[in-house]
């Protein structure tokens, strides 16, 4: 509708209909995105800029993330590798003695553990192995010499304590300690013989040979045959052990209340035997034993993920602030040099939105391409990483096409605050400034 | 239906002391009609021209826009009025030196409503209308003084304004650059676009068919020939 005013016609615009105004909306939309690309082509250097920097601190974040992703499964792996598939089981104290249903099993001495807990434990499908283990020097207070009346090796000031320890061999195999398999299976009878660890050898000045024929240890005056050597490492720690078989260990302590049990489970089974391994070795007391749950482990796995994640998260937001603050930056200089000319747009009819538009599509055209790049970055950063530690590259494409939404979140920000003092700008003082 | 018409307007700047850039000032400007408006420096010329060009408000008085009363219009309606209705030249010209001659240009139509399809043909239109057809894709830094001025022109007339206001539009401007943008201003006024210009210029003065003249914030009519102007220089 035109109002006839004279000579003079008023536009009086009717009313748009709605395809009209959808039009008309993606027509100003196409403007100010014309706009922001004839201004970057005129400010390369500029726009190329705050491009890299958002593209180095996207990046960042993201590479970092992906980095640490990569390194918390690494470390998780490790931790499986070496402990996921144990399960611990110790004897729950009650107080009132061993006095198991199975103590009769024992021959002399009343046991929680049963004396076929081997034969129990082999018989759960998914056990690789498993054996029992008794601490006697916390129990007994062993002396052990290396001639017989000589003096006590690990009393004295300044020296390593000997660890005296019985085992059964299933418990070697579990903790898969490096033992001579030739003599462990003396381990699951009563001969006095036992096997030490490198530290124990060297405190009881026992050469570490091949064959150890005729080399003995005493312990509470008895002799003991050395029939070999232990590895120190694992989870058995045995370095300062001076590991004797399990049966002679409890004969001298007189209880089993301190015993614990090592299972070795299939790969990826832990779960499931730490759940019936209780009621496989005592079924007619389970709650006598506990077993410490792989569920633990899996839980400091995923912390140990989750902390890493913080970190990098942290890390990449500092960096992203950083970039905010420099993109602000450097769009308030930006609107500060151009007064004149958002005057000039607005005394051509645009509107304080339009002008704030140009400035807010600019900061996220600059954080799109930004995010791009710092997909890019992150993407080869993360598999440089990944073949540089021998890692394997854990790469995951959602991720990484978040770059480009980041930076234009990042844009979004940075420019806001510059969009808004442009747009507060007064066209009337503005166009007379130069 | 006059093209614009003031009535007793004011505009007092609050700042310390209260400044009183206008007091009542009456003016009206009829389609097709060539203005001049003369005044020493803080006469209120600018602000004159800035409450005309709806970039600033009046503190008080009347403003009927082709009968309509915008004295009191709001954020949006002025901006609208101001792309459909105005067309503005700055003494600076206000050329972006980083765009080329069409870019400036396009930003005349930016807010115009004028659709993306018919925008290139405007734009080529106008710039052949004043003569810088050559230059298109020129960057403004390029431009000489004169070109950039005819850019200016073109830029605020490529919308096709119903009113061309021109603050000091040839004061940096040599005799034929001057002429060059004064014959642009009489075909637009030719078209009943009513033209007020601000200027010092005694031959700008001349070109006028009216002359009114600002003298601490308030207007008066003087007589048509000013030729007293280049026997005493600018006011």
């Amino acid at each position: 509708m035109t109002v006839e005013l004279g000579s003079f016609p008023l536009a009086v615009e009717p009313a748009a209909p709605r395809a009209g105004r959808w039009r008309a909306g993606v027509a100003r939309v196409q403007d100010v995105v014309d706009d922001v690309l004839v201004e970057l082509a005129s400010r390369r250097a500029r726009a190329l800029l705050m491009v890299v920097a958002v593209g180095l601190s996207t990046g960042a974040l993201q590479a970092s993330v992906g980095i640490s992703t990569q390194a918390a499964q690494q470390i998780g792996a490790d931790i499986a590798a070496s402990t996921l598939d144990l399960t611990s089981v110790s004897v729950v104290p009650t107080g009132d003695g061993p006095g198991g249903a199975d103590a009769a099993s024992a021959s002399e001495v009343a046991t929680i553990l049963p004396a076929d807990t081997e034969e129990r434990l082999a018989g759960i499908d998914l056990v690789d192995s498993g054996g029992r283990r008794l601490d006697v020097s916390g129990a007994a207070s062993p002396v052990v010499t290396r001639l017989p009346g000589g003096d006590e090796v690990g009393r004295g000031e300044g020296e390593q304590q000997l660890d005296v320890v019985a085992v059964t061999s299933g418990y070697l195999r579990a903790a898969r300690t490096e033992a001579p398999t030739a003599s462990t299976f003396l381990l699951d009878g009563d001969t006095p013989v036992v096997l030490l660890g490198p530290g124990a050898a060297e405190a009881l000045d026992v050469p570490v040979v091949d064959d150890p024929t005729g080399l003995q240890v005493w312990i509470d005056g008895q002799p003991y045959d050395v029939v070999g050597f232990v590895g120190g490492a694992g989870p058995a720690a045995l370095e300062n052990a001076v590991v004797m078989p399990y049966a002679r260990g409890l004969a001298t302590v007189g209880r089993d209340d301190d015993a614990s049990v090592l299972v070795r489970a299939l790969p990826g089974a832990g779960a499931q035997v730490a759940s019936v391994v209780a009621q496989a070795v005592r079924p007619d007391a389970p709650e006598r034993l506990s077993a410490s749950s792989v569920v633990s482990m899996s839980t400091l796995r995923r912390g140990v993920s989750t902390q890493m994640d913080k970190l990098a998260a942290w890390t990449g937001t500092v960096l992203m602030v950083l970039t905010i603050l420099l993109i602000a930056n450097s769009m308030i200089v930006a609107v500060t040099s151009r007064t004149t000319e958002i005057g000039l747009r607005r005394a051509l009819g645009c509107s304080r939105a339009q002008v704030g538009a140009v400035f807010l599509a600019e900061g996220m055209l600059i954080g799109f391409l930004g995010g791009l790049v710092g997909a890019a970055i992150a993407a080869t950063s993360v598999v440089a990483a990944a073949a540089l530690n021998g890692w394997s590259a854990v790469l995951s494409p959602g991720w990484i096409a978040v770059g480009p939404l980041i930076g234009v979140a990042v844009g979004l920000v940075a420019s806001a605050y510059p969009a808004r003092r442009a747009a507060t700008i007064s066209p009337a003082l503005a166009v007379r400034s130069e | 239906m006059s093209a614009l018409d003031l009535s007793g307007v004011t505009k007092t700047y609050l700042v310390d002391p209260p400044v009183e850039a206008l007091r009542g000032v009456d003016l009206t400007v009829e389609p097709g009609e060539r203005v001049a408006v003369l005044g020493r420096s803080g006469a209120g010329k600018s602000t004159l021209l800035n409450i005309v060009g709806l970039l600033d408000e009046p503190t008080s008085g009347t403003y009927l826009l082709a009968g309509q009363d915008v004295s009191a219009s709001g954020s949006a309606e002025r901006d609208r009025l101001r792309a459909e209705t105005f067309g503005f030249v700055f003494q600076e010209s206000h050329v972006l030196g980083h765009r080329t001659a069409a870019q400036n240009v396009w930003l005349g139509l930016m807010a115009s409503g004028v659709a993306r399809r018919e925008r290139d043909v405007r734009i080529a239109e106008v710039l052949e209308r004043v003569g810088l057809t050559h230059r298109a894709d020129s960057l403004g830094r390029l431009l000489s003084g004169g070109e950039k001025q005819r850019l200016a022109v073109a830029r605020a007339v490529v919308a096709r304004p119903r009113v061309l206001l021109a603050d000091e539009p040839t004061g940096n401007l040599d005799d034929a650059n001057a002429t060059s943008v004064l014959d642009l201003f009489d075909e637009q006024a030719a078209q009943g676009v009513a033209v007020v210009v601000i200027t010092h210029d005694a031959r700008t003065a001349q070109w006028a068919d009216r002359v009114v003249t600002l003298v601490d914030g308030r207007l008066a009519s003087v007589p048509h020939d000013v030729s007293w102007l280049d026997r005493v220089g600018a006011p």
